[in-house]
């Protein structure tokens, strides 16, 4: 499988890559009830993609295609099965553990609920403090002055600190979540589903709030969503992500304005647009996800894929680059 | 305009919490046709599920007030019905439900068509009134199986058999919620309550579901209250359109005016803060309010920026723009206007 490099478009300044995953693979087994193994649930198939440094790179798919145990694998909460993740030259999954603690300050995971990943019983100030505590040989009085700068950087007051969890709102405990890992100096931060659970008008600010941040710390994200809109409206590239394999990548505008892959265009055309055509007259894509433990042949996507033939039942179809930026795994993408 | 199927009139609902009452809906209007899709939009918080439980009539009831208003659907008030009534012929049977997370909507230990055929004992259009003890004798039960069968293919579920034999754990979230739509629809109810339906879905099969509630609404002419905080998935669908912002409707429109002349500055600043490639987003400065001290006036006017001292001294009125779209705001541009040529 060809490996995926954005391409310097200015060679003078040539893209620095951050973060180079090749071939990864994550398997978990499927036992039965002696605990014998029965088979693998394939939650990532070979999957390649590099991330350049200071790019927001979005991860799009539906529940269940691996979008978020490539986010946890990336990080090194699950152990991966096949590939290599190397990060800022090193390679995640070969280090000890008091080396991935180093590392693990310059690459930060956000979770989906930030609500449920803060203590309830620490006030936001003892949460705040940890990440210093564990990291840095700061003495107190330096942790409160670092606290104190990324809490003015994410716009909460300070009486917030002595405030427990419960006590703030959603798009608030999302900003203390960002606080909490900012905190470090990170440069590659993973966000996984930054705006689910949020309401509109709380969203909107999130996200300019995530740019801003970025700017100010020279960050990479690397943007897991299901939500397209949003990932259309903050990310440079896309890679979309069907039942753990990326099935096409390009950069934002033309994967939108020009789909190639039969599930990108139907997940595309799934998206309500205010004051465009409504999905609910011309919607076509029928079917559900297969399991993931029970895998077509071929193409994954082939049981809902109106181009589907003979060859797509055979084999699967690799990820070919079809120019620097973009790449498509089908056999019979539209141009 | 013929007569409304339900209509909810200054409806005041609070709730007593340890920090006093919490006033969650105030004076709130609106009305349903028949066979009309109405989508009750706003932001988590401001009192929609509270609104569809007052109507089906599950309010918690040692904490809710009902201090103020009426809600009639088919020329009865639905506040002064008797509990037994309510519940055996009103709810799951003139108005039905569809709730936003279906798999703990069904009993996990017993299968999908036990479930559905013992709903089918108690609310079938053709069941008897409800007796202690009713026997469910074959030739009902067989003939009550067709119907499920029928509806299921309705639905497009087309292996009906099978999926009455599964536990509801074995389906996909989206049959699932194909089978929750079939369960409402099974009483032929004249109005269906969706709250949120379609929030834990993924956008492929959110389109489906839409498209099968847009059709089940159209064919069977049956009424669709569709709560949802997603804008996008109310233009979708709905015929008409109801903003709502803590505890107080603010703007109502049909889909049509709503999206492309909304007049009140929060229904304006919501859609403005839809994430957009084209156009540069804002959010919404400051938060909903807590609703156990709620501003007063115009519960919008702390956020708005259009706010006068007129705002926070009383509540504004509603103001019929034209026919049908309706706003409660006093510095709207339209509600100027609509007073100058007054």
């Amino acid at each position: 499988m060809t490996s995926l490099k954005l391409d310097k478009k200015n060679k003078s300044k040539p893209d620095e890559i951050i973060l180079d995953i090749k071939s990864l693979s994550k398997w978990f087994p499927i036992n039965n009830s002696w605990n014998r193994r029965t088979g693998w649930l394939k939650a990532l198939d070979d999957i390649s993609l590099s991330v350049n440094k200071g790019e927001i790179i979005g991860v799009v798919g539906e529940s269940g295609c691996g979008k978020s145990t490539l986010g946890k694998t990336v990080m090194g909460i699950h152990t991966l099965t096949k590939g290599s993740i190397n990060f800022e030259g090193s390679e995640v999954g070969l280090l000890k553990p008091s080396e991935s603690r180093q590392l693990r300050r310059r690459l930060q995971y956000t979770y989906q609920d930030p609500g449920s990943s803060l203590d309830p019983r620490w006030k936001i100030g003892t949460s705040l403090h940890e990440p210093l505590e564990i990291h840095t040989k700061l003495n107190k009085r330096e942790r409160t002055e670092r606290v104190r700068q990324i809490l003015a950087a994410v716009n909460l007051p300070e009486a917030h600190l002595d405030l427990y969890p419960h006590e703030i709102s959603g798009g608030q405990q999302r900003r203390v979540g960002l606080a909490r890992i900012l905190t470090l100096h990170p440069s590659l931060v993973i966000l996984d589903e930054p705006t689910s659970g949020l309401d509109v008008s709380v969203q909107a600010t999130i996200l300019n709030l995530f740019l801003d941040l970025k700017k100010e710390f020279n960050l990479t994200y690397v943007f897991i969503s299901h939500d397209l809109s949003v990932v259309r409206m903050i990310c440079d590239r896309v890679a979309v992500m069907y039942l753990g394999k990326i099935i096409e990548i390009n950069e934002t505008e033309k994967l939108f304005s020009n789909p190639q892959h039969p599930y990108t265009q139907s997940l595309l055309s799934a998206i309500p647009v205010i004051g465009g055509q409504k999905v609910t007259e011309n919607f076509s894509l029928e079917g559900e996800p297969p399991d993931p433990s029970k895998l077509p042949t071929g193409c994954r996507f082939r049981t809902r894929c109106p181009k589907q033939t003979l060859q797509c039942e055979q084999e699967s179809p690799p990820l070919l680059n079809t120019s620097s930026e973009h790449a498509v795994a089908c056999y019979h993408p539209s141009t | 305009m013929g007569k409304a199927l339900l209509s909810v009139d200054n409806l005041e609902v609070g709730f007593e919490t340890d920090q006093g009452l919490a006033r969650v809906l105030d004076h709130v209007n609106f009305d349903i046709m028949p066979g009309e899709i109405v989508g009750l939009v706003g932001e988590s918080g401001c009192g929609k599920t509270t609104l569809a439980r007052a109507i089906l009539g599950v309010l918690p009831q040692n904490s809710a007030r009902i201090s103020a208003g009426s809600i009639t659907f088919q020329g009865r008030n639905l506040l002064d019905v008797s509990k037994k009534d309510l519940a055996s012929n009103v709810r799951g049977k003139l108005i039905s439900f569809i709730p936003q997370d279906p798999l703990s909507s069904f009993n996990p230990v017993f299968t999908i068509g036990s479930q559905i055929m013992e709903l089918m004992k108690w609310k079938s259009p053709d069941a008897p009134a409800y007796k202690p003890f009713m026997r469910y004798n074959k030739s009902r039960q067989d003939s009550d199986k067709k119907r499920v069968l029928d509806l299921l293919k309705t639905v497009q579920l087309p292996d009906g058999e099978g999926v009455l034999r599964k536990y509801p754990h074995e389906v996909s979230g989206g049959q699932r919620q194909r089978l929750m739509i079939a369960m409402a629809l099974l009483p032929e109810p004249r109005m269906i309550i969706a709250d949120e339906p379609t929030t834990a879905l993924d956008v492929t099969i959110q389109a489906q579901i839409l498209k099968l509630l847009r059709t089940v609404s159209v064919e069977r002419g049956v009424s669709v209250l569709f709560t949802t905080h997603d804008l996008g998935a109310a233009y979708e669908i709905c015929d008409k359109v109801t903003v709502m912002y803590a505890g107080q409707e603010v703007e109502s429109a049909p889909s049509s005016k709503f999206f492309s002349n909304p007049k009140h500055p929060y229904t304006i600043k919501l859609l403005q803060s839809l994430p957009s490639h084209a156009k540069d987003i804002q959010g919404i400065p400051g938060q909903i309010p807590s609703l156990t001290n709620a501003p007063t006036g115009c519960r919008f006017h702390p956020r708005c920026s259009n706010a006068t001292p007129k705002c926070s001294g009383e509540r504004p009125p509603i103001t019929l723009l034209d026919n049908e779209h309706t706003l409660r705001c006093f510095n709207s541009d339209a509600v100027l206007n609509s007073e100058e040529t007054k």
